[in-house]
């Protein structure tokens, strides 16, 4: 896969990583964050610019986003609301929609660049909830020119070992991701544990 | 054990079972990652795979890229952008032969005391 995003980079230059980009905020999985590195190795090289791959790739990346946020704007909240009705969870829909008022901008900006594989759901989620659109689309913006900022500048900085630095800092990812997903589910089994006790319906399913 | 969680509901135990599951896959990243430092702190030099520029390897192993270009009979002296994968594929190698050769070429390269460091 790398290789033909290589290819069309190598080809068209930072409008491909643009497209390439957008697309990856929908939600396509493209290794971007080896492509954002071998991209700056390429600007350290003097073979690419430095303003225009900047400006495209963030360009591309909130496109992208915008994408995603009118994916989940347009078809979701009707479709949350049924869900919440059939499933009797109104509560629980209400309480989701004002932790995202809460803590939509600051999870948006953080899931950009710090957790990225979560930030397409992200996108779509702050569409159903939804998130003031330009909230979301002040923190996307900022965490997208540090997503593509970081990537590019940490590429150029190791310019000779892109593919060695890519495999830290994968790994490094998703074992973020993780941990925040273990405190999350910690913390949700914590607060369940104290408010509905463990002993008093044993067995009782919720 | 076994009979405490049985006074658990039932979302309750599923909570559980994800904590652990997730926080087994978090402690497996989080050993790949450090692995991966290492491994990376012991070979500078950037494995030789398919996406890569004769360009970006010439880079990455600091030998000049006509070097390279010579070793798989390619034209030296312009500038070819294309992924390794592509270059095997159009000179009707497999992708394998080609890292073997660009390897063996910056080995012999060093061995003449034109490159920079070993590996």
């Amino acid at each position: 896969m790398t290789e033909q995003l290589m290819a069309a980079v190598g080809d068209w230059g930072a409008l491909a990583l643009a497209v390439i980009l957008a697309i990856n905020c929908v939600g396509v999985p493209f290794p971007s964050s080896l492509l954002m590195l071998a991209v700056g190795s390429l600007v350290a090289q003097g073979e690419m610019d430095l303003a225009a791959v900047l400006a495209f790739g963030v360009a591309g990346a909130v496109a992208g986003d915008q994408a995603g946020y009118f994916i989940g704007r347009l078809g979701g909240p009707p479709l949350a609301e049924r869900l919440a009705r059939r499933f009797r969870a109104e509560a629980t829909l209400a309480r989701a929609r004002g932790f995202i008022d809460r803590w939509g901008g600051t999870g948006v900006f953080f899931t950009r660049w710090l957790l990225s594989p979560t930030g397409p759901y992200v996108n779509l989620v702050s569409g159903l909830a939804p998130l003031a659109w330009i909230r979301f689309t002040v923190a996307g913006v900022a965490g997208e020119v540090v997503w593509v900022g970081l990537y590019v500048s940490l590429g150029m900085l190791f310019s000779d070992s892109v593919q060695n630095l890519a495999a830290v800092l994968g790994n490094l990812t998703w074992f973020l991701v993780g941990l925040a997903a273990t405190l999350a589910l910690g913390y949700a089994l914590v607060r369940s544990l104290r408010h509905h006790g463990a002993d008093r319906r044993p067995g009782a399913a919720r | 054990m076994i009979r405490r969680l049985g006074v658990l509901t039932r979302w309750q135990r599923f909570l559980l079972a994800a904590f652990l599951l997730v926080g087994i896959a978090t402690g497996i990243f989080g050993a790949r990652a450090v692995v991966s430092a290492i491994y990376w702190s012991q070979h500078r030099d950037d494995p030789i795979v398919g996406w890569m520029t004769i360009g970006y390897v010439a880079h990455s192993h600091d030998v000049p890229p006509q070097v390279l270009q010579q070793a798989i009979g390619l034209p030296t002296g312009v500038r070819d952008r294309r992924p390794l994968s592509e270059i095997a594929a159009a000179e009707g190698r497999s992708l394998g032969e080609v890292v073997a050769m660009l390897e063996a070429a910056i080995a012999a390269e060093r061995a003449a005391g034109g490159g920079g460091a070993p590996p």
